[in-house]
């Protein structure tokens, strides 16, 4: 099967050529079905040379929705003679509330015209239904386990905790990050955080003064998600007191590198692969108990691992592929 | 006591009355208002001392009130509540990281916290050293029931919530339920836009309202059925208090304070929870005596939303500091 995914990532000078790189994001659907990537608004432009029927040549395009790629999705499906796929590539907020009703009205028109639409969290497929007479079902994201059992081998864990998210300078980084550090020094563990600027550092500092947090290291985003995930693994365990209804990468990447991850269920991944350590995003008081446990209780450490094991399957090439094809037959 | 009000409220609004909004809090506690960024821009030709003169002044802080409200606390010796003004995602998420740090200074150099929901304190107490306390916005019960809303036959309509905030999931929502639907519109492009909708969605007919006056927008309400507003929001819920005041059921997550509080019986599981909406929906339109048992529990907790109760929470936080 010719497959492309249409995004709304940043240029990149492979696109347009096989993909590859298999890393926990959503490019990853071009490396595992051996095709192409492409940016929706630059490929609206003319920045790739092609016109729409280009298209044409591929058996399935995904489309990975936002706000920039609504209009490029209808004119592919209008242009050309493709399957297209739209995949929602953010959280439901996302397109219910901070996307203009302008927006709203042609996704609703895509969404109508598009073979299948792939949700990211299950309980995001009634109201998906509810917009299209198309199948929606839940797809997901696929995670490279097999390399990142091969970068990351069991380690000895260091006593701080993995934050899904913290202060940032750039507003969409910002995920709730005020309640995983209150949660954090609550907890009164270290912590450690990715950071994409220097002065995200500055923030953490600042706030240190009011609020009793441990030592926090920091770790660059820059240095890329291979560096992170395997930076990650030295962890003991995650925490993500996110607020979005998502499919949740911080979840399955605690779960790839063997550590239990405290996070509300409105991360997909989080309510398959730690159903036990689920708590409501404002519960700062139940995440605390459960990091507690977590320390405490070698065994509670030991079964929610186990368990995240038996589920990470799910997750694997196999299965996506599976509900993708499931979805669109 | 001499009170004082800072909010965004724009200032051609300023001196409103009896509506539900934040201008309530003036109203009730007799005092001031002003308008944070017009102050800071020198607007009031006062200078932050100013502030002195009043016993105790509410800041309603937004990202823009935040730096004024830092501002207030140290360059007037004027007691200083802030009163969380948005959802708490609004602060936790949705402002940048260098406002984030000041609203955190600012939480812990003023002298008390007012929150808009129960599930907000532990979270503000993590960041806090102050007092924390809920607080809500007061309704004005009496005009609506004396004044605006007398009582009407109610018509098979359900008004909606939001356009805006999740008002795509009511509209989802609606089309299943299947009932004519109100909505209160910011432009004429709104009816366009659902228009095109429709040609996908099977959307039922739906009432456009243009009412910018809260007492024209009730007096609407007044009218439906039943309210709905599937909104993802941790806030206060003006929309569900609306709804009880004027005796008629809303359907919405247990996320707005005013739902938990006086519709629980018509808490949807969460915000995308349609089947369930739908399902308490059809409850309510064939079973004449759920729709009175929930509007008999609501009025019963109706007091606590009233200017006096509400004045009472802010006195008892006042006196904690």
């Amino acid at each position: 099967m010719k497959f492309c995914l249409l995004s709304a990532e940043p240029y990149h000078p492979d696109h347009g050529k096989i993909y590859t790189i298999q890393q926990n994001n959503t490019n990853i659907w071009a490396a595992i079905m051996g095709g192409t990537v492409y940016n929706g608004p630059l490929f609206d432009r003319g920045d790739y040379g092609l016109d729409y029927d280009y298209f044409d040549e591929f058996d399935l395009v995904m489309l990975a929705l936002r706000q920039e790629t609504i209009e490029v999705g209808i004119k592919v499906k209008q242009r050309s003679k493709t399957k297209v796929i739209v995949f929602l590539d953010a959280e439901v907020d996302y397109f219910t509330t901070y996307t203009p009703l302008s927006l709203k009205a042609k996704m609703v028109e895509l969404l109508n015209m598009a073979d299948a639409v792939a949700v990211l969290h299950d309980e995001s497929v009634p109201f998906f239904k509810a917009l299209t007479t198309r199948p929606v079902g839940l797809v997901g994201l696929p995670f490279p386990l097999k390399r990142v059992r091969q970068m990351c081998p069991p380690v000895q864990k260091q006593e701080e905790i993995e934050l899904g998210s913290s202060i940032s300078s750039f507003l969409i980084h910002n995920r709730n990050a005020l309640i995983n550090l209150a949660a954090l020094s609550e907890i009164g563990m270290p912590g450690v955080v990715n950071i994409w600027e220097p002065i995200e550092m500055e923030y953490v500092r600042s706030i240190r003064e009011y609020l009793p947090i441990q030592q926090i290291k920091f770790r660059y985003n820059n240095l890329g998600w291979d560096h992170y995930i395997t930076q990650a693994n030295y962890s003991l365990l995650g925490l993500h007191l996110d607020n979005r209804y998502s499919w949740g990468r911080f979840p399955i990447d605690c779960a790839a590198v063997r550590m239990p991850c405290v996070a509300p269920p409105s991360l997909y991944t989080q309510k398959i692969l730690f159903p036990r350590l689920c708590v409501p995003h404002r519960d700062i008081e139940g995440a605390v108990a459960l990091v507690k446990k977590l320390v405490s209780d070698a065994d509670f450490y030991e079964e929610v691992i186990s368990y995240a094991e038996s589920q990470i399957e799910l997750f694997s090439y196999e299965q996506c592929k599976m509900r993708l094809f499931n979805l669109i037959s | 006591m001499k009170f004082c009000l800072v909010s965004q409220t724009p200032p051609s609004d300023l001196k409103i009355k009896d509506v539900n909004r934040i201008t309530q809090w003036a109203a009730v506690m007799e005092g001031d208002h002003y308008n944070g960024m017009s102050f800071e821009h020198g607007h009031n030709s006062f200078s932050y001392d100013f502030f002195s003169e009043y016993d105790l002044v509410m800041v309603a802080v937004r990202h823009e009130t935040i730096e004024v409200g830092l501002k207030i606390k140290r360059q007037s010796s004027a007691r200083v509540v802030v009163f969380l003004d948005g959802e708490i995602e609004y602060f936790t998420s949705y402002i940048m990281g260098d406002k984030q740090v000041k609203f955190i200074e600012l939480l812990n150099t003023a002298d008390a916290v007012g929150v808009t929901h129960e599930y907000d304190i532990p979270i503000i107490k993590a960041m806090t050293t102050r007092p924390v306390g809920m607080v809500g916005v007061p309704f004005p019960l009496k005009r609506v029931r004396e004044e605006l809303c007398p009582q009407v036959e109610k018509k098979q309509v359900i008004q909606l919530g939001s356009m805006l905030r999740n008002g795509f999931i009511n509209l989802a929502a609606l089309s299943e339920i299947g009932l004519p639907g109100s909505i209160d519109m910011y432009s004429r492009k709104d009816e366009e836009y659902i228009r095109l909708m429709r040609k996908y969605m099977p959307i039922p007919q739906i009432y456009f309202n243009f009412t910018p006056r809260w007492e024209d927008y009730i007096t609407q309400l007044n009218y439906s059925f039943m309210g709905l507003h599937l909104d993802f929001r941790q806030i206060w819920g003006r929309f569900a208090l609306d709804c009880a005041a004027v005796k008629i059921p809303c359907i919405a997550p247990d996320n707005f304070y005013t739902q938990k509080r006086l519709f629980p019986r018509l808490c949807v599981k969460n915000y995308q929870d349609i089947d369930g909406a739908v399902k308490l929906a059809g409850e309510l339109l064939k079973k004449t005596s759920f729709y009175e048992e929930v509007m008999a529990y609501a009025e019963s907790q109706l007091y606590f939303f009233d200017n006096k109760a509400a004045k009472k929470r802010l006195l008892d936080l006042f006196n904690k500091i």
